[in-house]
């Protein structure tokens, strides 16, 4: 009884000693984290609106040349999106040691996690351009609107607040996937958390590494949230 | 302005053939105000889009001012829908974008420099009656406003021709009138040719000069507004006609009836007459005349681009003489004299 209440005040204790954590180390593995983060974050971005408008742009198209290219796209997406994020990264370790010379750090992480995140990001983009008015697309057209004005001055500001809340979506999820990207050598607080915390039994440093990531999903949430708010004028 | 020769449209898909519009031959003058009139699928939606190149005919030629629309490649077409405005049912406005914005996106697509787009945008904001609004966004805007940004937009680049499709059929009665009478001055100040479309026959007579009624992509009647008013041929027309006049047929009918009980010799008669043609009292001339009793059953007024057109439905009373007398002396005053019903 008196053995077991003491193991469970050290077990408490062991969470809570800050004072043994290399703080240097945890610095670097935050940085490593947002730096996977941000980059994929913005290559998302990219490819995911390309990826949603020629999604978008070849669904209704009865041209054989667009139906096929549609048919690609969209059998890419959804094997892409299927993949569980784990096996995916190991799938692509040849792919990534040739193009990133590596297969370790927080760069060899970035194509798992952009291959990934891409097509389920290129979805959501997608839906959201099939939400803009169809009238206005016409009103649009009427005013002898070429295809790209139309793409550039009618669908993404009219489709932005979907545009952003998918990113933000995705961006949240994709920190999730450096966490996982760093167990298997990408850096960054999940591998931190699994070598320095799960091989080593240092519960604070896991910790410390889960608070780290809760804080940067909340402040993405909250960014992602206030901005949306501000651009819909709906 | 506007010629259509020979214009047949037909979509084909998996259901079977559908011909929208069938054999439409038609012009529409400059500085006029055209209205299609006709029931929904009638095809008046597909013939507004033919105007602009929304839409290409399967058979048949679009040709503005000296333009053969369907000899122009799409650049060439787009370039043409500059010069032509069109406004619409639901508004469709940018609601990213705010009321100045709004009127500058056709400027935008016309490549005119910025400082002019601004002050063309403020000019024609100021045109429409909304002075003020520049900076809020559509969701801030009442349907009629939204419809006013709507034709500040169609404006921007100075159009030739102004294509309105059902633009007034989501406002109620007061803004519809606000936008007709917008629209009219647009007509009259800026010289637009204004073509619209509408299933209620009140838009047409309020501000057009001619109309085609359209049943079935087929046009069944053609004319004047007046002249269609007042004889309306096609059973078609004749429906909207009615419907405009407001005289329910079965309201009609029972008050016909009602009356023919209390007055049984009574005649009951429909005087058509327009607004500044009947300068005297004619009502008391013929009960003095010929001694019949003129009973008001029921009377209405209706504006149109030109003049107003009285409708006056009355009871005629007296001996079966004198009422054939009241009725030929109705009829050398320039009115229109229908006899609805009558006793004997």
């Amino acid at each position: 009884m008196l053995t077991n209440s003491i193991q469970t005040g050290n077990i408490f204790l062991d969470y809570l000693d800050f004072e043994s954590i290399a703080w240097d180390r945890v610095w670097v593995a935050t940085r490593e984290t947002l730096y996977m983060a941000s980059i994929s974050v913005i290559a998302v971005f990219f490819l995911g609106i390309l990826l949603g408008l020629l999604l978008y742009e070849t669904r209704n198209s009865s041209s054989i040349f667009a139906v096929i290219l549609y048919k690609v796209v969209a059998f890419l997406v959804n094997v892409f999106r299927s993949i569980p994020f784990i096996i995916l990264i190991v799938l692509l370790i040849p792919f990534t040691k040739a193009i990133v010379g590596s297969m370790t750090g927080p760069t060899a992480g970035l194509p798992a996690l952009i291959l990934s995140a891409a097509p389920f990001y290129g979805r959501l983009v997608e839906t959201g351009l099939r939400e803009v008015d169809k009238g206005v697309i016409e009103a649009a057209e009427a005013m002898g609107s070429t295809k790209w004005e139309i793409i550039k001055k009618v669908y993404i500001p009219e489709s932005l607040p979907s545009i952003v809340a998918g990113i933000t979506v995705t961006a949240i999820s994709l920190v999730g996937y450096t966490a996982m990207a760093g167990v298997i050598g990408a850096g960054g607080l999940g591998n931190l958390a699994y070598l320095e915390g799960f091989q080593r039994s240092r519960p604070n440093v896991t910790l410390v590494a889960t608070v780290i990531i809760l804080l940067i999903v909340f402040i993405i949430q909250f960014i992602g949230d206030t901005w949306v708010t501000k651009i819909d004028k709906r | 302005m506007i010629t259509l020769k020979g214009i047949n449209k037909t979509y084909e898909s998996k259901a079977g053939r559908f011909e929208a519009v069938k054999e439409v031959n038609l012009t529409i003058n400059k500085g006029e105000i055209f209205g299609f009139v006709g029931y929904s699928g009638a095809g008046k939606s597909t013939l507004l889009r033919l105007i602009n190149g929304l839409e290409l005919p399967s058979a048949g030629t679009v040709q503005l001012e000296d333009k053969l629309l369907s000899e122009l490649n799409k650049k060439a077409i787009r370039q043409e829908r500059h010069s032509i405005g069109m406004i619409f049912q639901h508004f469709n406005l940018l609601w990213s974008r705010t009321v100045l914005e709004n009127v500058m996106f056709p400027l935008e697509i016309a490549k005119v420099e910025k400082a002019k787009r601004i002050k063309k945008a403020e000019d024609l904001i100021q045109l429409v009656g909304l002075s003020g609004k520049e900076n809020a966004y559509p969701a801030q805007l009442s349907g009629g406003e939204k419809q006013r940004v709507g034709i500040a937009r169609a404006l921007a680049n100075d159009p030739k021709v102004l294509l309105s499709d059902e633009a007034t059929s989501a406002l109620d009665p007061q803004t519809t009138d606000e936008v007709l009478e917008l629209l009219e001055k647009i007509n009259r100040e800026l010289n637009v040719t204004i073509v619209l479309i509408t299933h209620e026959m009140e838009v047409v007579r309020k501000i057009c000069n001619r109309v085609a009624v359209m049943d079935s992509g087929i046009i069944v009647e053609e004319g004047p507004v007046l002249d269609v008013f007042k004889h309306p041929k096609n059973p078609v027309t004749q429906r909207f006609v009615k419907q405009d006049r407001e005289i329910d047929k079965k309201e009609t009918q029972t008050a016909l009836k009602e009356l023919q009980r209390l007055y049984p010799e009574g005649n009951i008669v429909q005087l058509l007459f327009e607004g500044g043609n009947v300068n005297v009292p004619f009502i008391t001339q013929v009960s003095r005349e010929t001694g019949v009793d003129v009973n008001i059953i029921q009377g209405s007024i209706q504006s149109t681009h030109e003049i107003p057109m009285g409708t006056l439905v009355v009871q005629l009373l007296g001996t079966k003489d004198e009422r054939q007398a009241a009725l030929t002396l109705l009829a050398t005053y320039p009115i229109e004299v229908e006899v609805l019903g009558h006793a004997d």
